[in-house]
């Protein structure tokens, strides 16, 4: 029988019965819409943790020195510290993973001083490759180098706002002067660079308005002007960074276990190494979780629905037992009536199906630019989501074709 | 010369209610020769049995008991497809209530048992643009049943029936729905199809008029053929033994 023609019809029942054919889609429809919108939003929320991933350094892991215990005071013993040649000896040893290793520490806030600007701002000691490892956005100037580091110069980075303060937007502030005290400090540093503050726009990662202005300087300055960490030599805290083809999960895994060892059993502390994309891969698998929610609820609505056009098919056979009869006088064969039938509730499903996408992925667009992050709807869901809907209108529409198809033709043909 | 005997019936019966206590037999052994190019009608009181006698012989229903061969082949061999098929190719019904598809034009109505034949789409509208010509409904070739006059539905009905061409043409009471006018030129078109396309048409009528301009008239009481006769001046060299 010819597919074109069934369709025809199908769409001419529809189409005189709207409502009854609207109602009977429904079911489906929430079903697709929810299955669609819950998938659009997924990738929005994969892509977007993703960029942002990429923005704060996605392959970053960083690793610390943590107390085992920490109802214990435990004090930090040089020993305890990790050495300029284990981590050499580390770096060489995972060469092809390690793009980058920074340390920094943190100098606490101060007050920045110049002429009759003062600004509240926080201070940090950085070894060179911290910019690269932290994505720092240098606009002018550059970043600590290491004869900074060596030379324990008095260099600063100040952010964009900073600049502007101090000599205008487009002034220049490279190689001027800054006076800058802190609690136990007060030095006078040289401006080498400008970075500009990374924005975060994901809500996702929403963490609170941060208006400190952040400033950095060699972090062998840093050390130097701090008495406690003096005569400490070795590292307490750093941030690796893994080349883009390495899983960071497992070799943040791999690094704890390698310091670990080196720790000795005897120390008070031990080392946590954590990777950002296995943090972001936990928010991910929330989201895995919330959508396999959904998915059964929109499981129930299409089960619910995928009735509703069982039901709306069988009152459909009986209203149009004659139309069945005449056709088999004209000699219809009972496999004619059925595709007949079934391609009826195929069409139903798959315009509730069409419906169901057109309305989901609106629904997903809408809330992948709420989440600022405006994504497309993925494509292979959309094809599933409409393969599923005639899958439906198969499997429900069956039964009820069937039954037209066996209808006798006498008692068809009689049937007021 | 032989003509072709189109229609052979033996001892055809039908019950209802099989097997059950109240077992009804409608049609008590029914013997019939139809020959190729005949107009047969078949009278008799109403519940007589014509209709269900005309369902057999269209394939529509099966006998309970008795041969019954369509062209020469033997209908209790064939299946349900097959019966579908027989009914597609080599039957045309006319019904009383004339039994269009209301959501289909009067074009798609005639154009359906090709559809179900396998006839492909352009040849369907062609030929069924054609038939309606025939019984002169061209002008209404794309409007409704519902907007049809009884006659002119009954027109659009015999278009249908002749759609595949078939050898044999079943009417059961074509003019019982309609006037005298609009019935008398229904049975114009019988005739031409008859005289014209050599058409076997079997007509079932209460109208002893109508009857009276066959060939020939079956008389059927309680399910029983009760007389068998030519009409009128119509002779059919060598055709039958005496009933
Ligand atoms: N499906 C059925 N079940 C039981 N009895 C039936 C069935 N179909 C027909 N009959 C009976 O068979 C008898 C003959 O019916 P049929 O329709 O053949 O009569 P008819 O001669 O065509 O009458 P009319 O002129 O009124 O159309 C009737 O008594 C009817 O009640
Ligand atoms: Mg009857």
């Amino acid at each position: 029988m010819n597919l074109f023609e069934n369709v025809r019809l199908a769409l001419e029942g529809l189409r005189a019965n709207k409502m009854r054919a609207l109602l009977t889609m429904l079911g489906i429809i929430i079903g697709i819409a929810s299955v669609m919108a819950i998938s659009t939003l997924g990738s929005a929320m994969t892509g977007s943790v993703t960029k942002t991933m990429d923005k704060i350094g996605g392959k970053n892991i960083m690793v610390s020195l943590s107390p085992k215990n920490y109802d214990t005071q435990s004090t930090l013993q040089e020993e305890d510290l990790i050495t300029q040649d284990e981590l050499d000896a580390f770096r060489s040893t995972y060469a092809d993973q390690i793009k980058a290793i920074s340390f920094s520490t943190g100098m606490g806030s101060g007050q920045l001083n110049s002429g009759f600007i003062h600004k509240d701002v926080s201070i940090t000691g950085a070894s060179p490759d911290y910019g690269l490892v932290n994505n720092i956005n240098l606009v002018q100037g550059r970043f600590i180098g290491d004869r900074d580091m060596d030379g324990t110069r008095n260099v600063i980075i100040i952010d964009t706002t900073l600049r502007n303060n101090l000599v205008g937007v487009d002034g220049d502030v490279i190689g001027k002067e800054i006076q800058v005290d802190t609690k136990s400090t007060n030095e006078t540093y040289t401006v080498i660079g400008v970075y500009e503050k990374l924005v975060i726009d994901n809500p996702l990662f929403y963490m609170g308005d941060d208006t400190r202005i952040e400033c950095f300087i060699p972090i062998t300055t840093a050390k130097s002007l701090n008495p406690d960490t003096t005569n400490l030599n070795g590292y307490e805290n750093f941030t690796i960074m893994a080349t883009s083809n390495t899983d960071s999960a497992a070799f943040a895994l791999t690094t704890k276990e390698y310091f670990v060892k080196g720790l000795g059993a005897l120390s008070d502390f031990t080392i946590q190494a954590e990777s950002l994309e296995a943090m972001a891969s936990e928010a991910t698998g929330m989201l895995a979780t919330l959508s396999l929610g959904i998915s059964v609820i929109a499981g129930i609505s299409l089960l619910v629905g995928g009735i509703g056009v069982m039901n709306i098919m069988l009152v459909s056979v009986t209203e149009r037992t004659k139309e069945i009869g005449i056709r088999k006088a004209l000699g219809a064969r009972n496999s004619a009536i059925r595709s007949q039938f079934i391609i009826e509730a195929i069409i139903i499903c798959l315009i509730g199906g069409i419906i169901g996408v057109g309305l989901g992925s609106a629904l997903g667009i809408m809330g992948s630019t709420l989440m600022k992050f405006p994504t497309n709807p993925p494509f292979l869901p959309m094809i599933i989501a409409l393969c599923f809907s005639m899958a439906i209108g198969v499997f429900f529409g069956f039964y009820p074709a069937n039954k037209a198809a066996k209808l006798d033709p006498i008692d068809a043909l009689r049937y007021e | 010369m032989m003509r072709n005997k189109i229609i052979e019936m033996r001892g055809i019966v039908k019950s209802y209610y099989l097997g059950t206590p109240n077992e009804l037999e409608i049609l008590h052994g029914i013997d019939l020769d139809v020959y190729e190019g005949e107009f047969l009608s078949i009278v008799g009181a109403s519940g007589s049995g014509k209709s269900t006698l005309m369902n057999i012989l269209g394939a529509l229903d099966r006998p309970t008991k008795g041969h019954y061969y369509l062209d020469h082949l033997p209908m209790e061999n064939v299946r349900d497809d097959g019966l579908s098929q027989i009914r597609n190719k080599k039957i045309g019904f006319v019904f009383q209530t004339f039994n269009l598809i209301p959501r289909s034009t009067a074009l798609k109505n005639v154009a359906l048992p090709m559809l179900y034949g396998g006839v492909p789409r352009s040849e369907r509208s062609r030929r069924a643009a054609e038939l309606l010509q025939l019984v002169e409904m061209s002008g209404r070739s794309h409007h409704r049943p519902n907007e049809l006059s009884g006659g002119q539905k009954q027109r659009v009905a015999i278009a249908r029936a002749m759609a595949n061409d078939p050898a044999i043409i079943l009417a059961d009471e074509p003019t019982g729905a309609l006037d005298t006018h609009t019935g008398r030129l229904v049975m114009d078109i019988f005739h031409r199809l008859h005289q014209e396309q050599g058409k076997t048409i079997i007509l079932i009528t209460h109208n002893a008029e109508l009857a009276e301009e066959t060939e020939r008239t079956i008389r059927l009481r309680d399910g029983s053929i009760v007389d068998n006769r030519m009409n009128g001046n119509y002779q059919l060299e060598g055709c039958y033994e005496s009933v």
